[in-house]
């Protein structure tokens, strides 16, 4: 009689270890998770933001650069498209294609001194400059999420809790182009 | 007897390496504390003293009456990093502003660049919108700068950055608060002087050997010891200087702000 008890009590105590563990890992993989699509959303918060500015800023050029066609017909294509890609992957592309058009932007601005020494021209500039810091600092935290989960993924069972909180796959890292990282700076002379 | 003296000046030698290595070192490379020790800290060391205390005066009434904090950092060079990611990553290390309201505002000068910067905070991006910032640091400060006015134009900025918050949280700062005023003077007295003593002690101690290394970092504990997580620039001194200062609060930024070039 006295066995049984006993036997029942290991028993009862390997059940809960086991589902403490089980709990464990499985609340790791949820807040890991968590992270990484809080941090994904406040990335894409800041590429909206910079969307948002770019109506503005090509009327702003184009009334001192009209000629300069191409350049204006690329950000506004990519920024139609920009709605239309859902995965993570096509809107990290998007995004860096976006900061390449933009920068060329600039560029073709910096060849306009009466468009440098626009008020409104220096205004969008310096928003356009703060809105690329903020991305830089997301896409930083974001990837500081995505390197967490990844490396909690590939631990042992971690793929096992990461498939119960229901992500199979690995997170993707945001990664800026050489030019991308490149922030137009601008220049008071 | 010649072995001997050879031998004994050996032994200077390498005691004067000791003592001084460190200090050679140091002025190299100023190392940004991993804390702020202040509202101002003027690591290029381009600050008066009457500036730097007005500016703690008006940085401390604003705390004291909105919970906001500003810091006011100098530093020679942010090389090879750019003056916008340098401002965050000074910014992510202090915590300027307070937890959960992230009303923090960074001004960072970097001299030898001849650049300027502002960062705000989460919370400060409506007080000081990025166009703003900008031109704080475009009209306000760097007129000064190019006639090599920087002590009154990190000044002038600094107060800008303070009326501007002021006005968000909808207070008034003059910078006359006759509180601050006292407790600037009192911190100045009594047990600071034996702190100072005792560091200093402690500090000549950590460099000739290991018991004062020893005994530093076990009353830094848990903290990273050498309370250096920045290097860059050269020359100048932290400049302790508090006012009622009693550490950055857990504020964070989204990498908001503005600033230029001169």
């Amino acid at each position: 009689m006295k066995k049984i008890w006993i036997i029942l009590g290991i028993f009862l105590v390997l059940a809960m270890i086991l589902f403490g563990w089980y709990k464990n890992g499985y609340n790791q993989a949820i807040a890991k998770d968590e992270e990484v699509k809080s941090g994904w959303a406040q990335v894409e918060n800041q590429l909206q933001r910079r969307n948002d500015l770019i109506p503005n800023l090509v009327n702003t050029v184009k009334g001192f650069a009209s000629h300069e066609k191409e350049v204006f017909t690329e950000v506004t294509r990519l920024r139609s498209q920009w709605g239309k890609s859902a995965s993570v992957g096509s809107k990290i592309e998007n995004a860096n294609a976006m900061s390449g058009a933009l920068s060329r932007l600039l560029l073709v601005a910096e060849n306009y001194p009466q468009l440098k020494s626009n008020e409104n021209f220096l205004a969008l500039q310096s928003q356009l400059e703060g809105t690329e810091n903020r991305i830089a600092v997301e896409r930083m935290r974001y990837n500081r999420a995505v390197k967490d989960f990844n490396r909690f993924q590939r631990l042992f069972f971690g793929r096992f809790f990461a498939a119960q909180a229901g992500v199979t796959e690995p997170a993707v890292y945001f990664e800026a182009e050489e030019s991308a990282s490149k922030v137009p700076a601008v220049k008071f002379n | 007897m010649i072995i001997s003296m050879v031998k004994i000046y050996k032994y200077v030698l390498v005691c004067f390496l000791v003592l001084f290595s460190s200090s050679i070192f140091a002025r190299d490379a100023v190392h940004v504390p991993s804390r702020g020790q202040g509202y101002v800290n003027d690591f290029a060391g381009l600050l008066s003293h009457s500036d730097k205390l007005t500016i703690t005066k008006f940085a401390a009434a604003l705390e004291k009456k909105t919970t906001a904090q500003i810091a006011i950092v100098t530093i020679k060079t942010t090389k090879p990093e750019t003056i916008q990611g340098f401002s965050v990553k000074l910014f992510d290390q202090w915590k300027i502003g307070q937890k959960g309201k992230d009303n923090g505002v960074l001004l960072l000068m970097a001299v030898d660049d001849r650049k300027a910067w502002i960062t705000t905070g989460y919370g400060m991006e409506g007080a000081i919108p990025d166009v703003i910032a900008n031109k704080i640091v475009r009209d306000v400060m760097i007129p000064y700068f190019k006639r090599g006015q920087y002590s009154a134009g990190v000044t002038k900025g600094a107060i800008a950055i303070v009326s501007l918050v002021a006005k968000e949280y909808d207070v008034e700062i003059t910078g006359q608060e006759t509180q601050i005023h006292q407790a600037v003077h009192r911190k100045k007295s009594g047990l600071q002087i034996i702190f100072t003593i005792l560091l200093f002690v402690l500090i000549i101690g950590m460099r000739s050997g290991l018991l004062g290394y020893f005994l530093l970092g076990s009353m830094i504990g848990g903290r990273r010891r050498g309370g250096h997580w920045y290097g860059a620039g050269s020359g100048g001194s932290g400049g302790g200087f508090s006012g009622g200062f009693g550490g950055f609060g857990g504020g964070m930024t989204g990498g908001g702000g503005g600033g230029g070039g001169w």
